[in-house]
């Protein structure tokens, strides 16, 4: 019974130690409104990026910001809404990871009178329930990517295309891109189509076995840049660097610094910080009772290549 | 401890009983739940502990298969793809097109296409000998791909209301004069939860199938001396696990309001760990449903109270990996010295 107790104690001081180093995480100051956001991951630079910018711009406003990461989990994230829901914050910025599966967790709030804004993606249905909707048009970016590699390739040439996790809202609205100025553009052939699920591991292997099937690629269109920084580690080791065109989307330093060497063709500007500071000016207005403008709020996609690249890298 | 099939029906009682006040793990749960409402008052208020058990719910039903597989000897690693591949199947006839599908139907389809991924994990596992890891791993990666080939990748959305009530019903819920609701009420998934849990209960430790599991996975080779079919005991694991897995396929499906084929990824780890964390044997023919039931229950109570106090992700990894590793520990610890 003894050594029971002993153990009892060592395990009391373990969870103690494990959540003492959690509550010190959690020490910050006390602000006058609380939002918390909820984004399906922080495992690229990307969605660093923008993490970091929703709480820079919750201090510039004077607003305590919460940031919860759901681990690219429909079930985790709703199950976050939920309890973001009971502990009664006042305003939640959502990067829903499924468009579909979030709608009862923003149902729920609506009814709770908590607003919801979300960035990056849009409610697909139960838009009614959302206070705003701050997006880039990645429809739009898509179409840029391949309006700039058809004119690099003078209207002719074969295709490849990097898609990111198949069925997830921004790789089909690439997509959508995509096929809009294909459709316009019957000389330009897509002659392989793979997933590297946004990383660059897997984009790395697939390109690899496109460049060694044999088939002629002109150039390859990645549906971000994680996954073009593998694809040109591929392009590299074939020896043709230069020789085949290659485009990705978010304008990661590395792709910036890319394109200047000329490793990379073009990229796009994905405005994530500026999402960040729009949605947390929509909740700051809705907190002050004031009504937006309007439930869309979007922001454009820019094209990035040679040209321009030296604005953007820092 | 290791139950053998001399046992007499009274004697397998009395044990589940002595088992039953020797859960150590239940401690285990108690101390995060003071830790945690030590930490944040917000934590311990009737909504969040009936939240606790709806977001548990799902892991809960799948750690109650995966005890009876694992006390075989045995571990599904596709139960995760299992949940896809049955809500995709079930979400597929459950869409607007189809209001009046008695419900009882997407059920069926539901338990049904887990049970057959069961049924096939079971074959390949118990009569053709193929590794376990191996054959749950393919019928993993096979699983997970009809989910996709079904939905063409897009989610099924747009789903009957019928459907959309399976997970996301309260009962009894308090609201106040003012129409403001303080309790949020019985949420269903929780219901769903402690019947699987009550059913499996009996099911393994007071029925004579029951002790034929754990025969088998204390020691095969006496279990089919004294005649029992080895074979076709270790397969009905396997579909118990895989049609309990497909029930969670819907249960998931509704409560998303999508069938989505990437859903659940990494499910099958969070449920042996409920399983092991509540003392269940990876080695075969020990543990009981009410540790995995427990264990369920502290992984959706430690991922509940980081997400209230808001820790970022990157140190709920390590907090949640701390944790489990300290309660099994305990848990094996005292195991030992009582053995």
């Amino acid at each position: 019974m003894r050594k029971n107790r002993k153990q009892m104690a060592m395990a009391s001081l373990l969870v103690c130690g494990t959540m003492a180093l959690g509550g010190g995480i959690l020490a910050h100051a006390e602000e006058n409104y609380k939002i918390t956001a909820l984004l399906p991951h922080t495992n690229n630079a990307y969605m660093q990026t923008l993490s970091q910018a929703i709480e820079d711009a919750g201090k510039d406003a004077g607003v305590e910001i919460t940031v919860l990461t759901c681990d690219n989990d429909a079930g985790t994230q709703l199950s976050q809404m939920e309890t973001t829901i009971s502990q009664g914050v006042d305003g939640i910025i959502l990067d829903p990871f499924s468009t579909e599966g979030i709608i009862e967790g923003v149902k729920a709030a609506n009814e709770a009178g908590i607003p919801v804004v979300t960035i990056q993606e849009t409610m697909t249905s139960g838009t009614e329930y959302l206070t705003g909707a701050v997006y880039i048009d990645t429809v739009k970016a898509g179409e840029l990517m391949m309006e700039q590699c058809v004119k690099d390739l003078g209207g002719k040439g074969n295709v490849a295309i990097m898609n990111g996790k198949l069925g997830e809202p921004v790789q089909l609205n690439e997509h959508e891109g995509f096929d809009k100025v294909l459709a316009e553009n019957p000389d330009i052939e897509v002659v392989v189509e793979g997933s590297g699920d946004w990383t660059a591991e897997l984009a790395t292997t697939v390109a690899e076995s496109w460049l060694s099937s044999g088939k002629q690629i002109d150039a390859i269109c990645s549906n971000n840049d994680g996954m073009a920084s593998g694809i040109r580690n591929a392009i590299e080791s074939a020896g043709k660097t230069g020789e085949i065109l290659l485009y990705g989307l978010d304008a990661q330093q590395d792709a910036l610094q890319a394109i200047k060497d000329g490793s990379q063709t073009g990229t796009i500007y994905m405005d994530g910080p500026g999402e960040a500071v729009a949605a947390v000016d929509a909740l700051k207005k809705t907190f002050a009772g004031e009504t937006l403008e309007s439930k869309d709020i979007i922001i454009d996609p820019l094209m990035i290549t040679k040209e321009n690249v030296d604005e953007y890298l820092k | 401890m290791k139950t053998s099939i001399k046992n007499s029906k009274s004697n397998t009682l009395s044990k589940w009983v002595a088992r039953f006040q020797k859960i150590s793990i239940l401690l285990v749960l108690l101390l995060i739940i003071v830790i945690l409402s030590i930490l944040t008052p917000a934590f311990l208020t009737p909504n969040n502990i009936m939240l606790i058990i709806k977001q548990s719910a799902i892991i809960g039903i799948l750690a109650v298969g995966m005890t009876f597989v694992i006390i075989t000897g045995g571990i599904d690693i596709s139960v995760g793809a299992i949940i896809a591949f049955s809500g995709v199947c079930s979400a597929y006839f459950s869409t607007s097109s189809y209001p009046d599908m008695p419900i009882i139907i997407p059920f069926m389809i539901a338990v049904a296409s887990g049970a057959l991924v069961g049924v096939i994990n079971g074959i390949g596992i118990a009569y053709c000998k193929i590794p376990n890891m191996i054959m749950t791993m393919c019928t993993q990666m096979i699983a997970r791909g009809f989910a996709l080939v079904i939905t063409k990748g897009t989610p099924i959305f747009d789903l009957n209301e019928s459907y959309k009530k399976i997970s996301n019903t309260f009962f009894f819920s308090i609201t106040d004069s003012s129409g403001e609701k303080i309790f949020m009420g019985i949420p269903s998934l929780a219901v769903y939860f402690l019947i699987v849990f009550a059913a499996g209960a009996v099911l393994l430790h007071f029925t004579v199938y029951g002790r034929r599991i754990f025969s088998i996975g204390g020691n095969k080779e006496a279990a089919r001396y004294s005649g029992l079919k080895v074979e076709k005991i270790e397969m009905s694991a396997y579909v118990i696990c895989g049609a309990l897995a497909g029930l969670c396929g819907i249960l998931m499906a509704s409560r998303i309001t999508s069938g989505n084929g990437t859903t659940a990824e990494g499910y099958e780890m969070n449920a042996i760990a409920s399983a092991v964390i509540g003392g269940v044997s990876l080695t075969g023919g020990r543990g009981n449903i009410f540790g995995s039931f427990i264990g369920a229950l502290i992984i959706g109570t430690i991922a509940n109270g980081l997400d209230v106090m808001g820790i970022s992700a990157y140190y709920k990894q390590i907090i949640q990996g701390g944790i489990i590793l300290m309660a099994v520990f305990f848990d094996i610890r005292s195991r030992n010295r009582k053995d």
